[in-house]
């Protein structure tokens, strides 16, 4: 049990700039976005539009380049191997990673992502404003993190969580004290006090009363304008396009984060498409979050993270979706 | 830090986006979160906007044509030449021989400085740009109507609005996210009014939906202002003291009862009667409206009609209200501002208006042409003529874009210089004496002023590819070239002179906008706030004039030989002639191919199945599409998109053109449909 003092932040990432690329939330034009610090002082506790997902699975990624020379096939393909640590990835977050990893279990690409960042979770000392995470995980880990950080007023308690964590833990030193047994009581009444305050939404058993036929289905679909915002800032979406990049004999093949709302993105060859209405569509997204996902890995395919509505346009928000498939669909 | 604040390169919306940057390479974007016009949220073209900037199909040094063939040459070479042959051209022919096309996707300053090279170096006030094909009528209509040819009022007041009546737009596509915000406000309330021969996905959503024939618009109208003065649901106060020409009109529009209407329109009365209620009834009410109205012979006329209704029911001039023209490109506005226009010089001085020239000339320090200059549409026909000779193309595609695409092909080989500047090799630069490789917007930096009238900076993210270079500098290097020096070193004192010789654009200085989410014009000084909403206390023109109009049936109907009424638009995932999203794979997915719309009952009495090709034919040539079903467009209509080039729909429409704004009929064409087996 370690706490670090606030003012001590900058410094404590000015360190880790020395081995990793940190990743933590900045002031970009008025917005907190994830990016790539420069120095410690760029680093803010802010909540973010987007879940940090990107660092371990990018928007958009070559997986190979290929050359056709002399009737043969070479192709050349590099893993990203640096080394980083995502600072200040929240709860919600990290848990849709945790989905990502049981899908991308043979998939090199990610594997040598994730396996070269380390998290630094950042528990929520207070609870964000679209959040509904009661009943998806809470505000806080039990597991899963390197660190995790809790704001407990002066200072950020730190909990370590591996030994990656401990690393990092003596790399900083000079800047980190023990805890108290008070600073732990803080800690934990700091995190009661955000699950107090956070909606009340139940979800566990949700996907026993889901039905194919639901009128809430189709008031969103005539809504969904089909931008795949949900999909892009969703921490535990993760469907992509592949598609091939020719270059006179050469080329590349690429992927890049798809949506299961776009009616291509089921549409085949002869035109037909399964998923044809924007209810199917949507549908599918709905059952797969809180059903499909559910019956295979016997966990949601959503930590109630919220960010869903606020990225979309037409304001379609899962904390009521949720409660009205409790009161039947209507 | 390695994101960069910038604006989306596609619609007139104008959304803010944070790119993120690694390895010279960009590899997320994001919406901004706190900008007021898309608050944190963006359409699939905006989420997946940079990926036509690492495209290896991107040009990447200056082209000539050597023997027929294109071969790379350096900068100096290529701008060496173009310069030699512009003089050349002007010294034979005269400055007016020579046809200038600005761009509605290139910045402000870059407009700003095309037209300058045009008038100032060239001498000419042939400048003229795409606005021509999408809100030229807008321009003409709304000057006479208001005196003001921009959007009146604010995105955002479509949340403090009762009503909203939207007119030839499919806005959830078009300009998804002010379709958003429309939903969102009928959600809470609002009333939805929505007149497109199409449904739309507004439909869903409309109190009413009149699905009236392409090409009825002012007839509609007219019924909608008849049911308002005979309910007596007009404004009389706003039209005693703030308008003028009421008599005529409420005289003309007597006959357009909506039986007589509905016989034109092949609307049922009682919607027409409905939907003139709502918007008049409503104590607030905003029009929207775009190509559906704007595209056509009678687009002038059209638009006249549409300001006609706010004038009648006093919706001008105040927030929630007004006549909002949706602007097609993210810098549209700003092309016209800057005065990418034959007409105007920036900032909407006319060219003949000997005092007004004055100032133009001071600072650039030359004499300027007094005479209008051509259109564009006016000017492919004079090539054929033998009268224009020489053409220089900023990053526009008529062969694809303008109607009846054999005769722009046959105009663009028979000039003697032909120069286009381009991120790509686009089916006109193929034509072209010479190509010069510009750079994307992420490469540099400028201000485009979106559809509401707001001015931003678009930050500069990556260094210029290859061997591109901004657009800016590129005409830069060509006026220094000319003997005219044009010795600017950022798109920032491009802007410091535009603010010195556009009075409206006065006060937006880099500086403010630098910091802030942009302003909006007019702004005249650095202490003005600008201006949300426009014609407050007055018109700018004085008092608001209501323009009688009879409807006049389109110059081309379907008849037993071509026995369709084509109509052409867009798709939600390509954007205009395809040149950048066709290179972006998860929007090429979802549109692929060319697509005919058709209706159901049509499809059966052709023999023809879903997804089938067909040959679609007009007057003019052919194409071949594959059959999409629309249930509910209206029996005998069908509708193509244009972003294809395999299927270039513009080689059947006409080149009829509006006689006022000279904006082309690209929403009714006669065509017969035919299986291709």
């Amino acid at each position: 049990m370690y706490k670090i003092k606030k003012d001590n932040i900058p410094k404590f990432i000015d360190i880790l700039l020395k081995e990793y690329e940190v990743i933590a939330p900045t002031k970009v034009h008025g917005d907190a976005v994830y990016a790539v610090l420069s120095s410690g002082d760029e680093f803010i506790d802010e909540h973010t539009l987007a879940s940090p997902k990107e660092f371990v699975y990018p928007q958009i990624e070559k997986l190979f380049e290929y050359k056709f020379e002399k009737l043969k096939f070479t192709v050349h393909y590099e893993l990203d191997t640096t080394k980083r640590v995502i600072m200040g990835i929240k709860p919600c977050d990290l848990r849709g990673i945790e989905r990502l990893d049981v899908i991308f279990e043979n998939d090199p690409y990610y594997l040598s992502r994730r396996k070269n960042t380390v998290m630094i979770a950042f528990a929520c000392a207070k609870p964000c404003e679209h959040g509904f995470c009661k009943d998806l995980g809470g505000p806080s880990l039990d597991k899963g993190y390197d660190l995790q950080f809790t704001d407990i007023g002066e200072y950020y308690f730190i909990q370590v969580g591996s030994k990656r964590g401990s690393a990092i833990i003596d790399m900083t030193k000079d800047l980190i004290e023990k805890a108290t047994d008070d600073d732990e009581k803080t800690r934990e009444s700091v995190i009661e006090k955000t699950i107090k305050q956070l909606p009340d939404i139940k979800v566990k058993g949700i996907e026993k009363v889901l039905e194919w036929d639901m009128p809430v289905v189709e008031e969103y679909a005539s809504k969904c304008i089909s931008c795949g915002g949900c999909n892009f800032v969703c921490p535990s979406c993760f469907c992509y396009n592949v598609a091939d990049i020719p270059v006179d004999g050469a080329g590349w093949r690429q992927r890049d984060w798809d949506s299961c709302l776009l009616p291509g993105f089921t549409r085949m060859a002869s035109g037909e498409n399964p998923r044809e209405e924007a209810k199917s569509r949507m549908r599918q997204r709905l059952f797969h979050k809180f059903k499909y996902f559910y019956e295979v890995y016997l966990e949601y395919q959503c930590t109630g993270c919220g960010r869903c509505y606020q990225v979309c346009p037409v304001k379609i928000d899962l904390r009521d979706f949720i409660k009205r498939v409790w009161e039947g669909g209507k | 830090m390695d994101v960069v604040y910038t604006i989306c390169p596609f619609c007139g919306v104008g959304c803010g986006l944070n790119v993120r940057v690694h390895d010279r390479r960009v590899v997320s974007v994001l919406p901004a979160k706190n900008h007021p016009v898309n608050q944190g949220a963006l359409c699939i073209k905006g989420w997946k906007s940079f990926q036509f900037v690492h495209s290896p199909q991107r040009l990447t040094d200056p082209l000539m044509k050597k023997n027929g063939e294109f071969v790379k040459v350096s900068w100096n070479e290529a701008l060496d030449f173009v310069a030699k042959r512009l003089k050349e051209v002007k010294e034979k022919y005269g400055p007016d021989s020579i046809m200038f096309l600005s761009s509605a996707k290139c910045s402000n300053e870059e407009n700003y400085l095309l037209q300058k090279l045009a008038r100032a170096v060239i001498g000419t006030n042939n400048v003229d740009h795409c606005a021509r094909l999408c809100h030229s009528s807008t321009v003409s209509g709304l000057i006479s109507a208001f005196g003001s040819g921009a959007m009146t009022n604010s995105i955002n007041e479509i949340y403090e609005t009762d009503a909203i009546f939207v007119i030839g737009s499919n806005t959830t596509e078009q300009h998804p996210i002010i379709g958003s915000k429309i939903i969102n406000a009928v959600s809470n309330g609002t009333k939805l009014v929505i007149a497109d021969p199409r449904r739309i996905q507004l439909s869903n959503f409309a109190d009413v939906h009149m699905r009236h024939l392409p090409g009825t618009d002012v007839a509609l109208l007219n019924g909608m202002a008849h049911v308002i003065i005979k309910e007596e649901l007009y404004d009389k106060d706003f039209i005693e003291n703030r308008t003028e020409g009421f008599e005529e009109f409420k005289k003309l529009v007597e006959k357009y009862t909506p039986e007589y209407v509905s016989e034109i329109t092949g609307v049922p009365p009682d919607l027409i009667i409905k939907g003139a209620k709502i918007y008049a009834e409503a104590e607030k009410a905003m029009i929207f409206y775009a190509m559906g109205i704007t595209q056509h012979v009678a687009g002038t006329e059209n638009v006249m009609a549409v300001a006609n209704l706010a004038l009648l029911t006093g919706n001008v001039g105040k927030p929630g209200t007004g006549v909002n023209p949706l602007r097609g490109q993210n810098n549209v506005q700003g092309a016209c501002d800057m005065g990418g226009l034959p007409d105007y010089l920036p900032g909407y001085a006319r060219v003949d208006d000997d005092e007004k020239r004055k100032r133009y000339e001071e600072v650039w320090g030359v004499k300027l042409p007094s005479k209008v200059g051509l259109t564009l549409t006016e000017a492919i026909d004079l090539v054929k003529a033998g009268e224009i000779k020489g053409m220089y193309i900023m990053a526009e595609n008529p062969v694809l874009s303008d109607p009846d695409q054999c005769t722009v092909i046959e105009a663009l080989e028979r000039l003697e210089f032909l120069a286009v500047q381009d991120i790509f090799l686009t089916e006109t630069a193929e034509h072209a004496h010479v190509v010069l490789p510009a750079t994307t917007w992420l490469e540099r930096s400028g201000t485009y002023t979106n559809t509401e009238r707001r001015v931003q900076i678009f930050n500069k993210v990556l260094e210029p590819y290859a061997n591109t270079m901004p657009d800016w500098k590129i005409i830069c290097e060509i006026s220094n070239r000319l003997g005219y020096p044009m010795n600017y070193n950022s798109p920032k004192e491009i802007l410091d002179e535009i603010n010195k010789v556009a009075p409206i654009y006065g006060g937006i200085t880099w500086e403010r906008l630098s910091k802030s989410y942009g302003l909006q014009w007019p702004c005249w000084d650095e202490n003005h706030p600008g201006t949300p909403y426009l014609h407050a206390k007055k018109f700018t023109r004085g008092k608001g004039k209501f323009n009688a109009l009879e409807w006049k049936a389109p110059p081309e109907w379907r008849d037993d030989k071509y026995p369709f009424i084509m109509t052409t638009g867009r798709v939600y995932y390509q954007w205009h002639t395809g040149t950048m999203t066709r290179k972006i794979p998860v929007l090429e997915r979802e549109a692929p191919v060319p697509i005919v719309e058709m209706n159901p009952e049509d499809m059966k009495e052709l023999k023809i199945r879903k997804n089938e090709l067909v040959r679609i034919t007009s007057r003019r040539g052919s194409i071949d599409a594959y059959v999409r079903i629309n249930e509910y467009l209206p029996k005998r209509v069908v509708f193509v998109p244009f972003h294809y080039k395999e299927s270039p729909v513009n080689k059947l429409t006409g080149d009829f053109l509006d006689p006022i704004s000279k904006i082309p009929e690209l929403k009714v064409t006669a065509v017969k449909i035919e299986p291709v087996r």
